[in-house]
């Protein structure tokens, strides 16, 4: 009783709080989140490439709208990281192979320049 | 280096060469600091804290990379997309350290007790975590 009610104390007075989840729902919403945020991106690149314009003397990445370059930093995060962060995820939740373990060095991200640079997805 | 430099330079005439000089030291010493990728996000998300929010951004930046270092959730909705995701790489990685770190407790513990048996498994741990 004593080292039950010890337990209880070290669990819940100090240190981050542990969650136990379903693995399958964890692993559906975290594909799901996955899905929204790179699905987005490949339509707000289309958007982008469509309707936003450069000025060649504009001050930063050369995007004349400032709200296109804040959506073009998204789509190029989102293109970069989505997919090493997932990983991670899946990783420290245990989800993942021995030997599949991501880069300890996220993937760099492409500097905000207009026009967009390509899409990872087209130079594989 | 240069960049910053060249910029600075054109605000002699407003600001005066003094301060532009104090300036240009005071950003050569915190580059100097930003080689380690933890102060990188540190001041990446400084600097943008102020840029987004102007003076109160450094004292919301402050609280909020507290909670980061000490791996609480911090709330990022300031932050660019890029260092928001540098900031929970971070944690993620920090995670998967603690993980490894237990991993690797759990392997030397499973080595003792192959060694020396049950018998003084126990006592071989408690004198050890009493050290």
């Amino acid at each position: 009783m004593r080292h039950l009610a010890l337990a209880c104390i070290l669990l819940t007075g100090c240190g981050t709080k542990i969650i136990l989840r379903d693995t399958n729902v964890y692993k559906a919403e975290l594909d799901q989140y996955h899905k929204w945020a790179t699905a987005q991106a490949e339509y707000l690149r289309g958007f982008i490439v469509e309707h936003c314009e450069c000025e060649s003397d504009a001050e930063g990445p050369q995007f004349a709208d400032p709200e296109c370059e804040k959506a073009a930093d998204f789509v190029l995060t989102i293109e970069a990281r989505a997919e090493w962060h997932r990983q991670m995820s899946l990783w420290n939740a245990g989800l993942l192979p021995e030997g599949s373990e991501p880069a300890d060095t996220p993937p760099t991200i492409e500097p905000l320049s207009c026009p967009l640079p390509a899409a990872l997805s087209d130079e594989e | 280096m240069s960049d910053f430099s060249d910029v600075l330079d054109t605000l002699i005439p407003l600001v005066g060469g003094v301060i532009v000089d104090k300036a240009k030291n005071e950003i050569t010493k915190l580059s100097e600091d930003a080689d380690d990728p933890t102060k990188q996000i540190v001041f990446a998300l400084m600097a943008e804290a102020v840029g987004e929010l102007g003076e109160d951004g450094l004292d919301i930046a402050e609280a909020e990379i507290k909670r980061l270092l000490n791996g609480r959730t911090p709330d990022l909705d300031w932050a660019s997309p890029r260092t928001a995701s540098d900031a929970v790489a971070l944690l993620q990685n920090a995670e998967r350290g603690r993980k490894k770190k237990a991993k690797a407790a759990i392997a030397k513990a499973g080595k003792v007790f192959g060694t020396i048996g049950a018998l003084f498994f126990k006592a071989a741990v408690s004198g050890a975590l009493n050290k």
